[in-house]
């Protein structure tokens, strides 16, 4: 008789534990902190500061033989010897500058826009595959604007999640 | 009593070992790995060879797909070169010899890009303009290889050897065959980089593991 009610006992048991290991599960994680900690991201914010400051350097020099010009032009005026022709290139080199300056702003600013877009494809799609391999039946965002009010800690996969997305960046998984 | 007690004990215990996906499965699964490193001992013919390289499981094909893009590579061992090139069912031993030494001192991958829908022309995806169409076939053809690295342990090796294989509407991919002088100090994993300026999918990486690579079975050849 005891035999039958420890296989009743084991038998409902096992069909919790069972229920309980498919039933998918619910997290959310700290945008924020995926984000920063996301090693592409790390990468591509060091490759766009490398390209940031070789055009600044184009500018800087720009600027720099601007300055030099503009001396040049001013000790001559005193001197009442004003070349034309250096005056001429003076107007050259400063609308140059502007050019640069106003291109370089503009080309900075379509990086930034296209490293963001590189970075959240990546990013989103190994969240996504997270969910997958692990049941999830929803991933939760929370940024800090209102569209999370509240979730238990234990929900918190943030922690898993930097550390699958960088592996799975690394071409580990 | 303390019969059922220890039958309870052992039917919970066994019933924790199939659950967990961890434990025995992947002992399995490892140890089927072993058994693999014990197969890849044996001799193959071309076509097995082919087969062998060619499967996921041996960890000299990765792939990784970026949203609606797929990017894979295949890791070319000399000997599987040679079959692919050949095409035959048998290969004569001295033949092997000298197409393998033509091979020496580089190291050879196929990178693929392909569209996760397997379908349409890759170049022709989400295209604004013929512009762009023509600026993604020069960028395919003759400024990708600047994109493309090689991780070989500690060494990072630019790409020395192109070609982009077009497909002309006849595959949903692109194909490149790369290759790289080789590293250093090869005793390291190596880790297949390319950054992607057309799809905007990012830095791509696709890893290879060292005891993947060098635990290859051998080419059956004639004598």
């Amino acid at each position: 008789m005891w035999i039958v009610t420890w296989v009743v006992i084991i038998g409902v048991i096992s069909f919790l534990f069972i229920q309980q290991g498919n039933k998918p599960k619910t997290g959310f994680i700290l945008i924020s902190d995926v984000y920063g900690s996301f090693d592409l991201k790390k990468q591509l914010e060091q490759k766009f500061t490398i390209t940031k400051n070789a055009r600044q350097k184009i500018v800087d020099s720009l600027a720099f033989e601007l300055k030099l010009l503009a001396k040049k032009i001013d000790a001559e005026k005193s001197e009442k010897s004003k070349s034309k022709t250096e005056e001429e290139l003076y107007n050259t080199k400063r609308q140059e500058f502007y050019q640069r300056t106003q291109s370089f702003n503009e080309d900075n600013k379509e990086l930034t826009k296209q490293y963001d877009q590189e970075i959240l494809s990546q990013l989103n799609q190994y969240v996504k595959d997270y969910g997958k391999e692990n049941n999830y039946q929803y991933i939760f965002g929370n940024d800090g604007n209102g569209s999370l009010m509240h979730a238990q800690e234990a929900n918190n996969i943030t922690k898993e999640i930097i550390e699958y997305i960088n592996d799975k960046y690394k071409g580990k998984k | 009593m303390r019969k059922g007690n220890l039958i309870a004990i052992v039917f919970i215990s066994l019933l924790f070992a199939c659950k967990n996906p961890n434990g025995m499965n992947g002992v399995e699964s490892e140890s089927g790995g072993i058994g693999n490193g014990t197969m890849s001992k044996q001799s193959l013919t071309p076509g097995e060879y082919v087969k062998w390289v060619r499967d996921e499981q041996h960890g000299l094909k990765k792939e990784k797909t970026i949203e609606d893009i797929v990017f894979s590579a295949q890791y070319k061992p000399a000997e599987y070169a040679i079959c692919t090139e050949e095409k035959k069912g048998k290969l004569e031993d001295t033949l092997v010899k000298r197409e393998k030494k033509d091979l020496e001192g580089m190291q050879y991958f196929d990178f693929k890009i392909g569209l996760r829908k397997g379908e349409g022309e890759l170049l022709k995806y989400d295209l604004s303009s013929k512009e762009e169409y023509d600026k993604r076939v020069n960028y395919f053809s003759f400024n990708m290889q600047k994109d493309i690295q090689l991780v070989d342990g500690q060494d990072t090796i630019p790409c020395s050897l192109f070609h982009f294989e077009r497909a002309y509407d006849v595959t949903p991919n692109s194909v490149f065959e790369l290759g790289f002088a080789p590293g250093k100090n090869s005793t390291g994993n190596k880790t297949l980089i390319y950054h992607d300026n057309i799809f905007r999918k990012g830095i791509i990486k696709l890893e290879f593991e060292n005891k993947d690579l060098s635990d290859v079975p051998q080419l059956e050849t004639e004598k």
